[in-house]
């Protein structure tokens, strides 16, 4: 691409090159536009430069084209409008001779031409061609032919006379000369009456025309002259064509007149006076009219031109042309030059003002559109190297906040790592430590129970014993003690059983978690009933049991312990005669609640935690049966099976204990 | 009724509870021969006469005490019902424990009954009395 510019720009690339390779290197030096260097970040906006200057080129040069094309268009519908007329002017020029020569061949088929045969000949010429002014026939009369001349017009027109003007321009009768070149013949004559007979060889320039076609002996054309018609003068030319004495043979071949007086072959000339105007307007009036001037100039002397016509296009209101302007300054000018009778005529078309203007719209239109679309492009190009630009720092940042992140995440890793080596060499060591435990722990609860295998044999044979000796020591000496030591016996047996119930709820109390429970489908009201029957609860005494009670899979026997420990206290414990206890149920959400409520003496609130307790009794030990075991075994059953139990009471309003049981998983 | 000629074999240890059973019987008039032997071993010997004199006619109810020195009540209910010449003999255990598994365990010998030593010797009275009423030992 930058060959290409260079080449476009010539000088201009050169300076483009130079920037571009300064920029090259200062990017050399700068490599990073992160850096922030103001030339660096600049540079990142090259493409954007380029674009713009590209496209302003690019612009203006399909500007100056098209501009240049819409010139060349223009310029070539006037040229050609000119040739056109060029075309035709020079056509109706080469008629209006050929008029001439036509005479001039009537007077060379024809010895004899008479006054009237000449008036019908060129009668039709006239009549077509509007510019003639006059046609003549000149004659050559030497001095001695004169009279003989004269004597022959005047047969066919009396006063004939060889005419000439004197110094004061008044027509007298010629003097006498070597030759005379009299009009002998004119057409239209009521117009050009004057000219009858007068004598052409004085008019300097009609005879400088007529020397000059003698000599070559060919049609030749004058220089400009003034015609004067009705006071109004015209330009003209006068045109003349000699006529030679032509060898005529008489029917019997003898010769006729074969010499001339003089010595020269020239017997005459036709001769017409036209009127350029009246000449090319026709003509041009054959064609549309185009707005285009035209002007004749004739060439006098090398580089001065004189202006024989102008032609005004029937377009223009007036002539626009500046007074004596040759119109050749202009800007558009097709000339040509036409050659008529050894003469050159230069015709110069020019434009009419305000027509043949090229229309620049369209290069304006071309100007306008690439330079929006220029700016268009430089914009986008700035916003697509903007954002990339964007997009490659927000890159480099998420790039550079990615590999730190992955730091910090390799950091973490390493660190989680290295937690969960600890991690597991602490569950390790727990796992050891636990295991030790748990082994510690097993072995433990085997003591326990070993030892309470032990306690509930070989506590219990002594006591046994103890009890046994005492009874048959008060049997065998019946008669021999007395009343005080049989009572003291009896004191023995009553404690020694008392032991044995506290090793029997020890041990109850210990086997409560070590034995594995069996489950089965029990009907608590059922247990109930058979609970209440065994226990056989004193006369006087009440225990509701309600009509639907819950059937499900539990410990039977551990449920049933609970249910007769807290009866058993109830009844124990009524401190009346009579009394009612009232079995509850509770259906809860995943457990059961059970109650056992007594209208007995109650307890007193501080005593509520310490009934729980193991050996705690809130009556005298020596009470029968009062181990102080029941409800700390209560408690710990129903603590084993993961329920509560609480306590509801108060002094003189009964107690009632409330004890949750799971339903089965 | 019971036969009164069929002995019967107390195994015990404890000197009271052997005296706890012979005034039993004794109360409850009891007339069968009752053997005592202290230990699972000594029990074994009288039963088979290995070394010692063995009870004739062999006894037909063993009263065991599952708590004895050198072989335990378990194990003397293993020998037994493993030897093919001490089939047919009824067992009653006798002991102090109350302990399910103890129970359980024994009931897996087969046992005939099992009676969780009274405090009082009122009970066990009436228990023996009701043993050996209710039990033939033809």
């Amino acid at each position: 691409m930058i060959p290409a510019v260079t080449a476009m720009l010539g000088k201009w690339g050169e300076l483009f090159r130079q920037v571009f390779h300064w920029g090259r290197s200062e990017n050399k030096t700068r490599p990073m536009a992160s850096s922030g260097a103001t030339p660096a970040i600049w540079w990142g906006y090259k493409p954007v430069f380029v674009v713009a200057l590209l496209g302003l080129l690019i612009t203006i040069y399909f500007f100056l084209e098209v501009s240049d094309w819409e010139e060349q268009r223009v310029y070539t519908l006037f040229r050609e409008a000119s040739q056109d007329r060029i075309l035709v002017v020079r056509r109706e020029i080469e008629h209006t001779l050929a008029t001439i020569r036509d005479i001039a061949s009537y007077f060379e088929a024809s010895p004899e031409v008479g006054r009237r045969e000449f008036r019908k000949f060129v009668e039709p010429a006239i009549k077509r061609h509007a510019g003639i002014k006059a046609l003549m026939w000149i004659p050559r009369v030497s001095h001695s032919d004169r009279e003989s001349f004269v004597k022959e017009a005047r047969r066919s027109f009396p006063p004939y006379l060889i005419k000439e003007r004197n110094l004061s321009k008044e027509i007298v009768v010629a003097s006498a000369r070597d030759e005379y070149l009299p009009v002998l013949y004119v057409q239209p004559y009521q117009k050009n009456r004057e000219l009858l007979g007068m004598d052409m060889a004085l008019d300097t320039t009609i005879h400088t025309l007529l020397r000059r076609s003698e000599e070559t002996g060919e049609l030749r054309v004058s220089e400009r002259v003034v015609l004067t018609d009705n006071g109004v003068e015209q330009s003209g030319f006068v045109v003349a064509m000699p006529v030679d004495y032509q060898e005529l043979l008489e029917p019997d071949g003898g010769r006729i007149d074969a010499e001339a007086p003089g010595g020269t072959g020239i017997r005459g000339f036709a001769v017409g006076i036209f009127r350029i105007g009246d000449v090319v307007e026709p003509a041009l009036e054959t064609l549309s009219a185009g707005a285009v001037n035209i002007r004749f100039f004739e060439e006098v002397q090398a580089g001065q031109k004189v202006l024989l016509y102008t032609h005004i296009s029937r377009m223009s209101g007036s002539s626009d042309l500046p007074v004596g302007s040759d119109g050749e300054d202009r800007e558009w000018v097709h000339g040509q030059e036409i050659s008529l009778g050894g003469r050159y005529w230069r015709v110069v078309c020019t434009p009419l003002a305000g027509r043949y203007e090229a229309d620049t719209w369209s290069g304006w239109v071309v100007l306008a559109g690439g330079i929006s679309f220029t700016a268009l492009l430089t914009a986008y190009v700035a916003t697509l190297v903007g954002r990339t630009k964007k997009v490659n720092r927000l890159v480099e940042v998420r790039t550079a906040e990615l590999s730190s992140a992955m730091a910090k995440m390799n950091i973490e890793i390493r660190e989680r790592k290295a937690a969960e080596l600890e991690l597991k060499t602490l569950n390790d060591d727990l796992e050891y430590w636990v295991a030790i435990r748990s082994s510690e722990a097993a072995r433990r609860a085997q003591d326990l129970e070993q030892f309470a295998y032990v306690t509930s044999h070989d506590l219990k044979a002594p006591l046994r014993a103890i009890s046994n000796l005492a009874e048959w020591i008060g049997e065998d000496l019946e008669d021999k003690i007395d009343d005080e030591s049989r009572e003291q016996l009896g004191l023995l047996r009553d404690r020694v059983r008392r032991m044995h119930a506290l090793i029997e709820g020890l041990l109850e109390y210990s086997r409560v978690g070590r034995t594995e429970g069996s489950y089965t489908e029990v009907d608590t009201k059922e247990l109930l009933l058979e609970l209440i029957d065994t226990l056989s609860p004193p006369k006087g005494f009440v225990i509701k049991v309600p009509k639907v009670m819950p059937v499900f899979r539990t410990d039977r026997l551990l449920l049933g312990q609970v249910f007769a420990n807290l009866i058993s206290n109830s009844l124990k414990h009524h401190g009346g005669s009579r009394g009612c206890i009232e079995i509850g149920c509770n259906d809860r959400d995943g457990f059961y609640e059970f109650s056992v409520a007594d209208d007995g003496m109650g307890i007193a609130p501080q005593y509520h935690e310490k009934i729980f307790m193991i050996f705690q009794t809130l009556e005298a030990k020596d009470y029968a049966g009062n181990t102080g075991i029941g409800l700390a075994l209560v408690k710990k059953i129903v603590q084993e099976r993961g329920g509560k139990i609480m306590l509801e009471s108060a002094p003189g309003e009964g107690a009632c204990f409330r004890f949750t049981w799971p339903k089965p998983a | 009724m019971l036969n009164d000629n069929v002995p019967i074999l107390l195994i015990e240890d404890d000197r009271v509870d052997i005296m706890t059973v012979q005034r039993a019987f004794k109360k409850n008039q009891v007339k069968n021969p009752l053997h005592v032997a202290r230990t699972g071993l000594e029990a074994l010997c009288l039963l088979k006469g290995d070394g010692c004199e063995k009870i004739n006619p062999p006894p037909g109810l063993i009263l065991l005490d599952l708590n004895l020195p050198k072989m335990s009540g378990f194990e003397f209910l293993e020998r037994l019902r493993a030897d093919r010449e001490l089939q047919g003999i009824r067992i009653i255990v006798l002991t102090s424990s109350n302990e399910p598994r103890d129970r359980e365990a024994a009931f897996k010998y087969d046992v005939d009954d099992y009676i969780v030593k009274p405090h009082s010797f009122q009970e066990f009275n009436r228990a023996i009395g009701t043993i050996l009423e209710l039990w033939d030992l033809d």
